[in-house]
């Protein structure tokens, strides 16, 4: 909402900066955004009378214009715009001007003529704001300014405008007024209302005008008032620049007077040519199935029977609260006005408004919510002006359409409870007087509770707590003590899942990975890119019903494709190694289409690329491998003392020869592989890929946080090397099985430190090479007790594996 | 003898001078000292002495070879510090070059700021709670004060799965949740951090996708004086102790009276810039005291307990704590972006 300093001015005094102004107004909880100064940064702009206006030759839309800028000599400007005619005053920016947002203006050719400055429109001087939709002519300036005239002198800039950003509980401060009663408030100042008394001319308005509301549920109240000889002109100039400071392009006397008591008052009105209404009549109705209306911006309108219309006795003419027809619009041959206020169903007209793709100032104050009981006062006022400019009479009458009157609500208050809800020694006097400065009537004083009357222009003052908030921002929320809290103490607790997590991406983190953090949503076919099986319970997808784009579609089941993509990304761009994890939700569904919330399990995602870490002087870093990957899920299962076993599996994502599954306690909690080079292809990867997702929730229950201290062996082991010679698909968990099984009770360590094929190996075999230490709990064991032990070993290998043992 | 005990000292003892080697001193020590060197061998030779010379000579023949012995023991000390500082002399690095640096994971620049406040607020006695992102309408708009029909609820805005779930369009829902578990329970102290969703396309400051953290507190006697202090109290450990903090009246439909909390421009302190917009104050948090229609619907007696709320969003902070100006980049994880923090 812009509201110009001068215009506030006329509804209360108050001389304060406009800076002091808009710092009391943002600490009451209206915000000022900006302050703007109109002009400030405008400069070398004149008037100027175009004399002379042809086609380009050699560009159908534009135009050569000789326009005299008091300089003696004409100048040659080109304009792309089409409503100049000749004799009419516009500004004109000479070569070297400069326009709000700091334009500057230089002489420039348009298909081989020159340009000696540009013709400026009301949004290019910054009176307005840009609405691309509009086409922006160029502005025609009201009267006769002299030639050559400083631009700024002349259209009102350099008024002050503030900014406001006004919440959606306050659709009072959607006018002029309402924000002056604000101020009135804060600073004690006397409100004054603009004056409304209106001369009627004769006539009946009932002989020349029937109106029907038939859409009562629609239409809370219905207000007319006709004039007759009309004279339809420009505004005279300060109405045009209070239009202009306020945002609003100057159209005609009639129109401006709608527009600036609506921005002065909050109510919007209309004003139809009452000749156009067929049979003189109005009909507030819903459009019927298959009707059209062509609105005043020329586009025509499908509507529908939700849609409220305004309606003569044959088609609706205007659309309620949005937007009028063009066949009734205001033009120069209207003689008879009709005026309407009126006060339409907010949620009807938001949803006509977005149906239609429409936005309209008098919509955006229908939706917000407009009070019934204004209705009046705005038409009045509006006649009024009409009057003042002598630019029409009012026929004696008033149709006042009102079924179900909204009166005044009464609070009843307890100034104790709302001391005690701010927690200032706020006085009761205090209370009193904010309550009268806001224009509410206390109709009850007692011991214990005020009872308020509250004016229907502040629907949002309904309870209680409506008017702590009242009382807190008269008395200045930074006048509120900041008290720290009483009472019992409390232990601050973070649930277990969570400080598990914090765990998990340490360790992660340690293990030199990087985190991320990728949408929740995603494109539907990263399951196929994954090969998923068509019964692949991750196929099935839940939907968002209108997504952004298909990218965003459905909510992930996997984290592998958002990591999969981030790979990518980072390989094209090459950033470096690529080692990355994520920890979020996935969600999946208990059935389509959903009934319940789905289950949204905790995941964590690994994907590996390329190197492991950064290189350096000293060498290349190694490549990532299936092992590293697996080693970093191992440790963490060591470091939440886990056990898991891996089992081979099958699964289309990963390569057929590299993948595994690690369950533990029975259940899979986790998948981990090569991708297969189809997956790595469908993401645009290059090199082998390494990934695994596993179910955090799976593992929850088994995680071990505090552990438990296990001393360590008292006596020295007994150490010894062996190497097998076994058959190369012979996994090594059984050889470890085998091993550990025949060593039995003083077999304490167990380690894999070789693994060799090559020369020296016969083909089809391989060497696993184990270290062994040997420890009694008791004593020190000798040679004599190990032989044996190793012994049994090596029959062991030998007859179950079918090893040979390289000593 | 005695001339020849005295001549072989000397001789000794300007050998372990001369020798420039711990091998050459050790050949100096064979000479004399071995089993065939020659003070070993006068040594031997002393029962062969006359009985009235022989403790004479003895004596003198064994300080002799305490003397040596000595000398080679300094002497051996000395030339290990000599050669020792000599090797140490080649041995040079050019410690010019970089060092080998261990491969350290990044923390996301979200995941700081989360941790940040959760921090905080479980150090001031908030208990961390989590819920379901994928939502109920009727906790994320019904419980909280946002009947049908309200502008909240537009299709535009929110992301509805069916007519009855949705993404949650901001953490809110938990106030209502923890309320219903809870009463009629006080003090409530909690804090949930979470993802929110949006029907907002990605532009610099918008994203579909976002964090929110909003704590709650419920007892007897909650003020807004209260509400004041822990606000500050997190803003002042979160931005440092000199950060300026102020409350502005606003609106949200779920608090009654509602404040905006602003703090002293990070980059000017308050004199205006661009990033304040010239106003010297950044928007943090949003906030206010619990609608008692909310406390109602959960089940406490809004005329015995109070409350306030406050939400906040981690990705704002953590653009303006590290200076980011898109936020699309948090979800990009470009790793050149996500290895600076
Ligand atoms: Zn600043």
């Amino acid at each position: 909402m812009r509201v110009p300093y001068s215009w506030l001015k006329s509804y209360v005094e108050v001389d304060l900066q406009p800076d002091e102004l808009a710092e009391k107004l943002t600490m009451a909880g209206l915000a000022v955004d900006s302050i703007e100064r109109m002009g400030a940064d405008t400069s070398n702009v004149v008037v100027g009378l175009v004399k002379e206006l042809k086609r380009h030759p050699e560009a159908d839309h534009l135009w050569v214009v000789l326009v005299d800028t008091g300089e003696g000599e004409l100048r040659q400007v080109i304009t792309g715009a089409q409503n100049l005619i000749p004799g009419v005053r516009v500004p004109v920016a000479l070569p070297g001007a400069t326009l709000p947002g700091g334009e500057k203006i230089v002489e420039t050719r348009f298909r081989g003529l020159l340009s000696e400055g540009m013709l400026c429109s009301a949004q290019e001087l910054g009176l307005i704001e840009d609405r691309p939709e509009e086409e922006a002519g160029i502005l025609i300036l009201e009267g006769t300014p002299p030639v050559g005239a400083d631009i700024r002198t002349v259209v009102g800039l350099g008024e002050v405008v503030f900014n406001l950003d006004v919440t959606p509980n306050r659709p009072d401060c959607l006018s002029i007024i309402g924000v002056a009663r604000e101020v009135a408030a804060l600073t004690g100042a006397k409100l004054k209302l603009p004056p409304v008394d209106v001369k009627e001319y004769g006539g009946n308005i009932n002989q020349c005008l029937k109106i029907r509301v038939d859409a009562t549920d629609l239409c809370l109240r219905y207000a007319a008032r006709v004039l007759n000889n009309i004279r339809v002109a420009p505004s005279p100039g300060w109405l045009q620049r209070r239009l202009l400071a306020a945002g609003m392009r100057p159209i005609n006397n009639i129109v401006d007077v709608t527009n600036y008591v609506m921005l002065e008052t909050g109510q919007p009105l209309h004003a139809f040519d009452y000749t156009r209404l067929a049979g003189h009549e109005i009909i507030v109705r819903r459009a019927r199935p298959g009707e059209n209306l062509i609105t005043l911006d020329g586009v025509e309108r499908k509507l529908s029977p939700e849609m409220l219309v305004i309606a003569d006795s044959e088609h609706p003419t205007g659309l309620a609260g949005i937007m009028g027809g063009l066949l009734s619009e205001i033009t120069d041959e209207t003689s008879t006005v009709m005026l309407e206020s009126a006060c339409f169903y907010n949620i009807s007209i938001r949803r006509t408004a977005r149906q239609l793709g429409i936005r309209s100032e008098a919509s955006l104050r229908f939706e917000k919510g407009v009070d019934p009981n204004g209705v009046l006062f705005a038409l009045e006022r509006a006649c009024h002006l009409i009057e003042e400019l002598g630019a029409g009479e009012v026929v004696e009458g008033i149709i006042d359409i009102y079924p179900n009157p909204v009166s005044p609500w009464e609070v009843k208050i307890s100034p104790t409870r709302i001391r005690d809800l701010i927690g200032a020694p706020v006085s009761d006097d205090f209370i009193r007087s904010s309550l009268q400065r806001l224009g509410l009537e206390i109709v009850g004083d007692e011991e214990h509770s005020l009872t308020v009357r509250v004016p229907t222009f502040r629907p949002d003052l309904r309870q209680e707590a409506d008017f702590v908030e009242e009382v807190a921002r008269l008395y200045g929320f930074s006048e509120i003590p900041a008290t720290s809290m009483e009472g019992v103490l409390s232990l601050g607790r973070k649930p277990r899942a969570l400080q598990i997590e914090d765990r998990v991406k340490e360790i992660l983190r340690a293990a030199g990975l990087d985190e991320i953090q990728t949408y929740s949503f995603v494109h539907p076919g990263g399951v196929d890119k994954l090969r998923l099986a068509p019964d692949d319970p991750r196929r099935r997808l839940i939907r968002l019903l209108l997504p952004l784009s298909e990218e965003q579609s459905v909510l992930r089941t996997t984290l592998l494709p958002s990591l999969l993509e981030v790979a990518a990304l980072n390989q094209r761009r090459k950033t470096g190694p690529v080692n990355i994890f994520e920890v979020n939700r996935v969600y999946w569904p208990r059935e389509l289409p959903l009934k319940e919330l789905p289950e949204m399990p905790r995941h964590v995602g690994v994907v590996l690329a390329g190197l492991r870490g950064e290189s350096s002087w000293q060498g290349k870093a190694a490549d990532n491998d299936f092992y590293r990957l697996k080693g970093i899920l191992e440790a963490l299962l060591d470091a939440f003392q886990v056990e898991g076993e891996f089992v081979a599996t099958t699964l289309p994502t990963y390569h057929p020869g590299r993948q595994a599954m690690l369950s533990v306690a029975g259940k899979e909690v986790a998948t981990l592989g090569e991708l297969h080079p189809e997956v790595g292809e469908a993401f645009g990867l290059s090199g082998r890929v390494y990934a695994l997702e596993l179910n955090l929730e799976q593992l929850v229950p088994q995680i071990n946080l505090a552990p438990r201290y296990r001393p360590w062996p008292r006596f020295p082991g007994v150490e010894r090397d062996l190497a097998f010679l076994v058959p190369d698909d012979m996994p090594a968990k059984s050889v470890t099985a085998v091993l550990k099984e025949a060593g039995g009770q003083v077999l304490s360590e167990l380690k894999l430190f070789d693994l060799y094929s090559g020369e020296q190996i016969p083909p089809g075999y391989k060497s696993l090479a184990y270290s062994f230490v040997f420890r009694a709990p008791d004593h020190t064991l000798t040679e004599e007790e190990v032989e044996p032990v190793l012994a049994a070993i090596i029959k062991a290998a030998e007859e179950q594996l079918g090893a040979r043992v390289r000593r | 003898m005695e001339e020849k005990l005295r001549t072989l000292a000397q001789a000794a003892k300007d050998a372990v001078q001369a020798a420039e080697s711990l091998e050459e001193l050790d050949g100096v020590r064979v000479r004399f000292l071995g089993r065939k060197g020659e003070l070993t061998q006068i040594l031997r030779s002393m029962k062969d002495l006359p009985e009235a010379e022989r403790p004479r000579l003895g004596e003198l023949a064994n300080r002799v070879r305490d003397e040596l012995e000595a000398q080679l023991a300094e002497r051996t000390e000395n030339l290990k510090r000599v050669l020792e500082e000599r090797r140490l002399a080649k041995e040079r690095l050019d410690t010019t070059l970089p060092g080998i640096r261990p491969t350290l994971g990044h923390k996301h620049p979200l995941t700081w700021v989360l941790e940040e406040i959760k921090d905080i607020f479980l150090r001031m006695g908030f208990d961390v709670v989590e819920e379901p992102e994928v939502e109920y309408d009727y906790y994320n708009f019904e419980a909280l004060n946002i009947p049908k029909d309200h502008p909240a609820r537009d299709m535009q805005d929110t992301f509805y799965i069916t007519d009855e779930i949705l993404l949650r369009t901001h953490t809110s829902p938990f106030q209502a949740r923890t309320l219903e578990r809870m009463a009629p329970e006080v003090p409530v102290r909690v804090i949930c951090p979470g993802r929110c969703y949006r029907r907002d396309p990605a532009d610099a400051t918008h994203s579909p996708m976002f964090y929110q953290t909003e704590i709650l507190a419920v007892d007897k006697n909650i003020s807004f004086a209260h509400l004041k202090w822990i606000l500050i109290t997190f803003v002042r450990e979160m931005f440092g102790k000199n950060r300026e903090v102020r409350f502005r009246p606003s609106f949200f439909p779920f608090t009654e009276p509602s404040a905006e909390v602003d703090i002293s421009c990070l980059v000017c302190g308050g004199k205006g810039c661009s990033l304040c917009k010239g106003t010297g104050w950044l928007e943090i948090l949003g906030s206010g005291m619990v609608h008692p229609k909310e406390l109602e619907i959960a089940g406490y007696d809004p005329r015995k307990v109070s409350g306030f709320a406050a939400g906040m969003g981690p990705d704002r902070i953590a653009m303006l704590k590290y200076g980011i100006d898109d936020i699309r980049l948090f979800y990009e994880n470009d790793l050149r972006f996500l290895r600076q923090f």
